[in-house]
């Protein structure tokens, strides 16, 4: 009886010793890896990177019905207030009528003044069209994954635009996913100008919804309200993309800017290409731009 | 061929709890709720971690666990490894807790979800704080942590259903 009794003790000594050490096995592998993802941030970002590749078709399925019902919400939301959109949007038409009469006026101006000087154009920037299909926002990460990657030309750097301004840029390009982190990220630094007064800074992200303006010149005046633009200083971003506006003064001095873009309700944004434009400059026709 | 089934059977219901709980951490990535709602989105793989570490620690072992919270860092591109760590220490936390919470009512139970539930949010806080080197604001967290204690009884229901098709030890 006890013969038979010993070898199962052993075996489970044995198991328990092997979990015990695959605990400490595993926890120090973790711990490693944050070490080595503090340090090497190239090799972590190319393995997220793939298992993102992998991950962003079923996250793309799991978002499609989310998507669509929200939409069908919206669509009755819209629906009820037709008329008066409808009335609004024709007043606005009137301005913008004006407007486009005043860009296309300044626009020859513009091409004219260009070529009395033998200006360069800064060429023009492709747009790759794509769609939110994670937020993967922590509580302390303001990032967003989009279901194209390095196949459709997106790469690390390049400006994320949403339907009004800039929202991030890629930081992570996957094959067919790629990683934005967003401007109000505790990690984004961006180079920003103000557009009136032409005074420079760094929108600096600190995960809340409001990015702080950095490194102003002592006494500059602020006034809120007045937009902010990219620099393009750094040669990152294309200087002019809005960024947002000025929004308060806080008592400790911070100046806080509100995105133009509502970055917690972003479904589709536009990835700028702006590399390319540093090598080649395609003369393509921008719509309205008569060459 | 009877076997072989019967086999595949047993593996698919012993996998259940694992697949539900990669699945759990897929769901919270996905931008579902209300404009805003990644901030405040639930860990619900936690709710999982906790269920079976009282019930069933041999179907979440500590190598799944270290999955799913490497898992979860390569999706949210938080620190790589923290969740794991977190994870891992969460598990042994409340398995050294096992004697106590086993066959408590479910109140006691939860309870029991909120406790450990909030000291993994202060854990969290404490190492993403010192990773940033700044002190973060522990409101997102707390929010959290109030949606995740609100879920787990949802969550419970569907963790009992699949205990139920678990075989006897």
């Amino acid at each position: 009886m006890r013969l038979r009794y010993r070898p199962s003790v052993r075996l489970q000594t044995l198991k328990t010793v092997a979990h015990r050490f695959s605990f400490a096995l595993l926890l120090v592998t973790a711990l490693a890896l944050t070490m080595v993802g503090k340090v090497d941030h190239l090799m972590v970002d190319a393995v997220r990177a793939r298992v993102m590749d992998v991950a962003i078709p079923l996250l793309d399925g799991l978002s499609q019905p989310a998507a669509t019902i929200a939409e069908m919400a919206e669509d009755v939301r819209e629906l009820s207030e037709l008329r008066r959109a409808n009335e609004i949007l024709r007043q606005q038409n009137l301005i913008l009528q004006q407007y486009q009469i005043a860009a296309r006026r300044l626009e020859a101006e513009n091409l004219s003044l260009r070529q009395l000087l033998n200006y360069q154009p800064a060429g023009h920037y492709r747009y790759i069209g794509a769609r939110v299909v994670a937020d993967n926002s922590g509580a302390y990460v303001r990032s967003l994954a989009v279901n194209v990657g390095r196949a459709n030309g997106v790469g690390n750097g390049q400006a994320v635009l949403g339907g009004a301004g800039l929202a991030g840029r890629i930081v992570q390009a996957g094959e067919r996913s790629a990683r934005i982190l967003l401007i109000t990220d505790l990690n984004a630094r961006i180079p920003v100008i103000m557009e009136a007064s032409r005074t420079r800074a760094i929108l600096g992200g600190d995960n809340s919804n409001r990015p702080r303006l950095e490194h102003l010149p002592p006494e500059t005046a602020v006034r809120i309200g007045e937009r902010i633009v990219t620099s393009g200083t750094g040669g990152l971003f294309p200087p002019g993309l809005p960024v947002g506006e000025i929004a308060e003064v806080t008592p400790g001095g911070d100046v806080r800017v509100r995105p133009i873009e509502d970055l917690s309700r972003l479904e589709q944004v536009r990835i700028v290409d702006f590399q390319l434009s540093r090598e080649v400059v395609p003369m393509v026709a921008t719509p309205g731009f008569n060459r | 061929m009877d076997m072989f089934l019967h086999r595949l059977d047993l593996g698919f219901r012993l996998a259940a709890p694992g697949i539900v709980t990669v699945a759990l951490t897929l769901l919270g990535v996905v931008p579902l709720g209300p404009a805003g709602w990644g901030m405040l989105a639930p860990f619900l793989p936690l709710a999982a971690v906790y269920y079976w570490a009282v019930q069933r620690p041999a179907v979440m072992p500590n190598s799944l666990v270290f999955a799913i919270g490497l898992l979860h860092d390569v999706l949210t591109g938080g620190l790589l490894g923290l969740t794991a760590v977190l994870l891992l220490l969460f598990r042994s936390t409340v398995i050294g807790q096992r004697k106590f919470l086993t066959g408590k009512p479910l109140f006691v139970y939860w309870c029991g979800f909120v406790m450990a539930a909030l000291a993994y949010g202060a854990v969290e806080w404490a190492a993403q704080s010192l990773a940033a080197l700044t002190l973060l604001p522990g409101a997102p967290l707390l929010f959290r942590t109030m949606i995740e204690a609100a879920v787990f009884p949802v969550l419970c229901w569907v963790f009992i259903q699949l205990q139920y098709s678990l075989p006897e030890r």
